[in-house]
This record gives structure tokens, C-alpha cells and sequence, in this order.
């Protein structure tokens, strides 16, 4: 009997579920060292597996702010040393992922983090979180993507991700560019290509479209201006990014633009009805038309204009507020049947939060309404 | 009692034994090791157990290039990436003397990393110490499907060209290089042919600019375009359909076709046949 429990014994800790005898044959795995590193219950136990200075670069980089780590999205050798190992995990801050790169050594207490980057390109998408980060919206959508162009499963994003921080445009996660129409073009175009490039390798039709994600104090003329290089680079489908009301990510959704050679052709309705079932439109009924609501700034404040008839709302505040807007909207909509939609004319002289207030509360009072924003050449 | 303890002892180590290569990692890392290591040329049926049930350790593309474990020399790991739950490995090999990478991944199936599938092609290497990008390449494509399927819906709005005419304005700016011959409609159903020429001709101005558009600049050429106009009572506007064109110009269809449904001929319920002609100004004075 003892001689069978002996054998049991012995034969038992092989028998474990998951038992390696591929991990004690080779070199010690990188991959569990570096996941107790982030996710082992005691704080002594990962602490420990950090050199100090990485140990002090990473509690920085947490400051206030709970990182929930998500898991290792890269591992590859060291730079020329057997011994040692490089690394990008992946955690998410409010429900936006973020990747940090690390470089690991080997001890003789196994696998430790030696060095934690946080790069001046982490720090830009973090402080894009901040207090002056991207601004809020309630009425947006939430969304899976991440401010380097992909998702919290390490899948690039269909949308082309362009943020905007002090140093420049970022697309997809890369370098900081010129905010002018040819760097920015360039670098969609070849955020395109990429993405076409990767649909015809799957045998699948991309949908490519763009999300601009834009800080609360960028003026608000950047947005149209991007809309526009962004068609000229040929993605016609836009995305504004934003923080959900409990900080997350979300999107608002731009409206398309089809460019039509001619205005769209003025709807029936009241002043505007056929004189005879032959519907020949009535002459008189065209110049009054026009198919869309315009917001626009005005000496007096903003202004809601409609085929003529307009609803001052007061200061831009005032129209931000669901309120306030979505009376003015429903009046002037009931009044024009047919409206294909809401142009909102900005300057520089607006703030990107103020507009995205207002595009808020535009969705909220008529979430059926293109609101699309656009530069407006008046503006000072 | 022994008998018992023993057959229960040996029973536990048939379980765990049938062939150590079953016993399989448990981290991703050390199975993708593992694979890339002699083992790789275990007898088929001991090898299945590091495989999804799907995919058999034969169509693997390293057993099947390399006759046996001295072809294979210096197989080692690159890269480890985790996209989707996947573990997607890129392996450095070098085989018949050239440096090649290798891309394959695994799932983690009851418990066990298993590989789930693989890149057909190894993409060969300048030389066997080539470096290894810092940036990783992009994923596999047959790990990318949710990636295109996760584009939002956007709605349209409908603007006119900024360089074309003004509202109001139709057809004013464009130059009269064409003339837009509508053709008398063929007619069927409730509606009269008259009535159908007297609505589409407000669109005239419309399809004009539609033609300069799609021109882009080229030479203004003849070519007829017909479209099959559908009204119903329940519409105010007509559903156009492309019948057939003789003008191969981008975009130019759509255009048209838009600009017809944009006209309007209500409480009617038929079908017209519209056969549009453009003129070039060189052709119309002859």
C-alpha cells in the first residue's frame, strides 16, 4: 500500500491539468513571468517583479488613474541579448485601451521588468483623457477603438484614428504631423492603403472611415478642415470621437456628404405643393427652398436658420443645451418639411468642446437629423 | 485492497501517459517553444494533441517542408502576439539553408494552447540575424474578419458641389459645351408621356452638371443614356434604373440617376422608358 501511494504520489504532479514538460525543457517562458508582473493579487508579489526604476516609471505613469491591465500584445528577444526580452502589454485606462512597451532581463530569480517606456507618445494619448482631453458627449455611441488605431484586442481599427495633441496630428498611433493638407492626406492615404491592402488579403471589402479625436480647447474649425482632407484622401465616412458620460469611448457619427452637382430638388408640402397632378413645381416654391437648417454665429448669438424664417438662441451655451435646441429644431422643421439636415458654420473663434455640446444636443433633440459641421468662410 | 489502488494507479498514469507529447503547455509561449523544437516530427497521431481537432499536424507547413528534425535548424521564436485571444507567433526558421519567417497561431482550446492555424507562405529573410522589427506587422488576414465587420453606420447628407452652380442658379456657371436632348418617353401605366417629359425636364440643369462632372476635364464626348423611371403612388419621386449607356464616365450614372429621382410626378403609378442624349457643342452645329 505505501509502495502504491508512493507511485501515486509520484505520478500525480505529471498528471496536473496544464503540467508543462515543454516549460522545464526549454527556457524559462517570458509570457506568465510578465502576466503575475501585472495581474498576481499581491502588490508585494508584483512589485517584486520590477526593477525599482521600472517600479517608479510605472506607478508615474498610473498617477491617480486605475490601469486595468488587459495582457501582453507583443513579446520578442531583447535587443542582442539572450538574456533579455522586450514586451508591450496592454491595459486600459476608463475603458480606452493603451499599450506600453517594457524591456524584461533574466535573473536568477527569473524574469524581471527592467525598463517601463512611457513614451512621450503614451503621455499625449493619456493627457488626450485628461481634464482638457476630448470632451464629452452623452448622446454618443460607444465604441471599441483606442487612440492608436486599435482595439483592445490588438485588431487594427476600420476607422482611421486621428488625434490631435500639442505636438501634431497622429494617425493610426504614428509619428506627430504638420496640421497641413498634405501631410495629413498622405498619411490617410496610406492608412487606406493599408486597410485595403489587408481586406484583399481577406477576401473581404473594407469599410474604411475616419474618427477624429480632438481635444476640448482645439478651435472648432480643425474638425471640418480634417473632414474635408480626409475626403480628398478618399474616406468619405467620419467619426467624431468622444468620452461617454462615465468617460469611455464613443463616437459620434458624422453624416456623409454626397456631392451633388445641383441642390436637391425642393420637397412637396405646404407652399410648395404641385399646382396639378402633372407636378410641374410651381416656380414660386423653388428660391424660397432651401434643404437644409444652418446654424451659424451671429452678433446677436447663435442663429437657427430655416428657408428664411430663423430662431436666435443666445450664446453658444445656450444652443448646446438639449433645451433650448430641440424646440427651435422641431419649430423650424414642422414649419420646412423636407429638411435634409442641420449645417453647423464654425470659426476658430469656437472652441471644439463648445461644438461638440452642440452637436450633442442636436442628437439628443433629433437623432434622425444629419448634423454635419463646417467650416464657415465668414467667420473672422 | 492493492489491487484495486493499483489498477486505479496504473489507470491515472495511462491517462497522463498516452505518449508525453501529449502533455501540452499551458502558456502560450511554451507551446509555441515546444512545436518549434524536434518534437515537431513526432509521429502524427502524438502531435494531434497540440492541434485543434481541425488541423492536422501533417498540413503543417514546416513538417511538411522539412524531412525530419535536421532540415529544420535554428527554429526559434521572434515574436508572440496576442490578437483576439489568439497567441500568433512568428517563427524564425531556417531550412535547406535559407533564413525564412513563419507565422502561425494558437487557441486556447480545454485548457490547452493549441495550434489553430497558419500562414501558407514563409516570407524569407536577408539573413538569419536580421533584427527584429520593433513594430509588429499587421495581423494575419484570417484573424481580421470582426475587424471589417466593426465600421459604424453613418448617415448621408446630400450637398452641393462646391464649384458647381449656385441654389437657385441651375445650370448657370456650367459651360454650354452640351446640350441634354431628353428623348420623348415610352410610356406604361397610369401616367402620361407628356407628363413624365414636363417633370423630368426640371432636372435638366441637374444631369448637365452631372455630365461636366464626370467628365473631370476630358474632351465633351456624344453619348445617349437610357434610364427606366418607375412611379408610385406612394412615392413622390421616381426609383431610376439604369437601362443601358454608351458613356463610360465615373460616377456619371449615379449622378444622373440621382438627379432623376430628385424629380418629382406624384399620384401616379407607372413605368417610363427615358432615353437622354448629350450633345457636345462641336456635333449640335454641325
Amino acid at each position: 500500500m505505501p509502495l502504491v501511494a508512493l507511485l501515486l504520489l509520484a505520478a500525480l504532479p505529471a498528471c496536473r491539468p496544464g503540467a508543462s514538460t515543454d516549460a522545464q525543457a526549454g527556457p524559462e517562458p517570458v509570457l506568465p513571468a510578465l502576466e503575475r508582473a501585472f495581474s498576481a493579487p499581491d502588490p508585494a508579489e508584483r512589485a517584486a517583479r520590477f526593477d525599482p526604476a521600472a517600479l517608479v516609471a510605472w506607478q508615474r505613469l498610473q498617477g491617480d488613474a486605475t490601469l486595468r491591465f488587459l495582457g501582453v500584445s507583443d513579446l520578442r528577444p531583447g535587443p542582442g541579448d539572450a538574456d533579455a526580452a522586450a514586451a508591450t502589454i496592454d491595459f486600459d485606462r476608463e475603458g480606452w485601451p493603451m499599450a506600453v512597451g517594457l524591456t524584461l532581463r533574466h535573473t536568477d530569480a527569473g524574469w524581471r521588468i527592467a525598463t517601463v517606456d512611457a513614451d512621450s507618445a503614451l503621455q499625449r494619448r493619456l493627457s488626450a483623457l485628461g481634464q482638457n482631453g476630448l470632451p464629452r458627449a452623452g448622446a454618443a455611441r460607444t465604441w471599441a477603438g483606442g487612440l492608436a488605431g486599435r482595439d483592445a484586442a490588438g485588431r487594427p481599427t476600420a476607422a482611421i484614428l486621428v488625434l490631435a495633441t500639442p505636438a501634431g496630428l497622429e494617425v493610426d498611433g504614428g509619428p506627430p504631423l504638420a496640421p497641413t493638407p498634405a501631410a495629413v492626406t498622405d498619411a490617410l492615404r496610406g492608412a487606406v492603403a493599408r486597410r485595403e491592402a489587408l481586406a484583399a488579403s481577406a477576401h473581404a471589402t473594407a469599410r474604411i472611415q475616419a474618427a477624429f479625436a480632438l481635444p476640448r480647447d482645439t478651435p472648432a474649425d480643425l474638425l471640418p478642415r480634417l473632414s474635408d482632407w480626409a475626403r480628398e484622401a478618399g474616406v468619405g465616412e467620419h467619426l467624431l470621437v468622444v468620452r461617454s458620460a462615465d468617460g469611455g469611448p464613443a463616437v459620434l457619427p458624422l453624416p456623409a456628404v454626397e456631392r451633388t452637382p445641383s441642390p436637391p430638388a425642393p420637397p412637396t408640402g405646404p407652399g410648395c405643393a404641385p399646382v396639378s397632378p402633372a407636378a410641374q413645381l410651381p416656380l414660386t416654391c423653388t428660391p424660397a427652398y432651401a434643404p437644409y437648417l444652418v446654424l451659424r454665429a451671429t452678433p446677436e448669438g447663435q442663429r437657427l436658420e430655416a428657408s428664411g424664417e430663423s430662431v436666435v438662441l443666445g450664446d453658444l451655451v445656450d444652443a448646446s443645451v438639449p433645451e433650448h435646441l430641440g424646440p427651435a429644431l422641431a419649430k423650424l422643421r414642422s414649419a420646412h418639411p423636407g429638411l435634409l439636415g442641420l449645417r453647423v458654420l464654425t470659426g476658430a473663434d469656437v472652441s471644439h468642446g463648445q461644438l461638440v455640446g452642440l452637436l450633442d444636443a442636436a442628437r439628443i433633440a433629433a437623432p434622425d437629423l444629419p448634423v454635419l459641421p463646417e467650416f464657415d468662410e465668414r467667420a473672422p | 485492497m492493492k489491487a484495486p489502488s493499483l489498477a486505479l494507479s496504473v489507470a491515472l498514469c495511462a491517462a497522463c501517459a498516452p505518449e508525453k507529447a501529449a502533455v501540452v503547455a499551458d502558456d502560450a509561449e511554451s507551446a509555441a517553444r515546444a512545436l518549434l523544437s524536434p518534437r515537431l516530427f513526432d509521429p502524427t497521431l502524438a502531435l494531434q494533441a497540440r492541434f485543434t481537432p481541425d488541423r492536422s499536424p501533417d498540413a503543417f507547413p514546416l513538417r511538411m517542408m522539412a524531412d525530419g528534425p535536421g532540415d529544420l535548424k535554428t527554429a526559434r521564436l521572434d515574436r508572440l502576439r496576442m490578437i483576439d485571444g489568439r497567441a500568433v507567433v512568428t517563427a524564425r526558421v531556417t531550412l535547406d539553408g535559407v533564413a525564412q519567417l513563419f507565422g502561425f497561431w494558437l487557441e486556447r482550446q480545454e485548457g490547452v494552447w493549441r495550434v489553430a492555424g497558419w500562414e501558407d507562405t514563409p516570407t524569407p529573410l536577408p539573413s538569419p540575424d536580421a533584427p527584429v522589427p520593433e513594430r509588429a506587422p499587421d495581423p494575419p488576414a484570417a484573424l481580421l474578419g470582426p475587424f471589417f465587420r466593426a465600421a459604424h453606420p453613418v448617415l448621408s447628407l446630400p450637398l452641393p458641389t462646391r464649384a458647381g452652380p449656385d441654389a437657385g442658379d441651375e445650370g448657370g456657371s456650367t459651360p454650354a459645351t452640351v446640350k441634354v436632348d431628353l428623348k420623348p418617353p415610352a410610356v406604361a401605366g397610369d401616367c402620361k408621356a407628356r407628363e413624365v417629359a414636363a417633370s423630368v425636364e426640371h432636372a435638366t440643369g441637374a444631369l448637365t452638371a452631372c455630365y461636366h462632372t464626370a467628365l473631370a476635364g476630358e474632351a465633351p464626348r456624344l453619348g445617349r443614356i437610357t434610364y427606366r423611371l418607375q412611379y408610385n403612388r406612394s412615392a413622390p419621386g421616381p426609383r431610376a434604373t439604369l437601362v443601358e449607356s454608351t458613356l463610360l464616365l465615373t460616377g456619371l450614372t449615379d449622378c444622373l440617376g440621382a438627379a432623376l429621382e430628385a424629380t418629382r410626378l406624384e399620384d401616379r403609378t407607372c413605368q417610363a422608358t427615358l432615353p437622354i442624349v448629350f450633345i457636345p457643342a462641336k456635333v449640335t452645329s454641325r
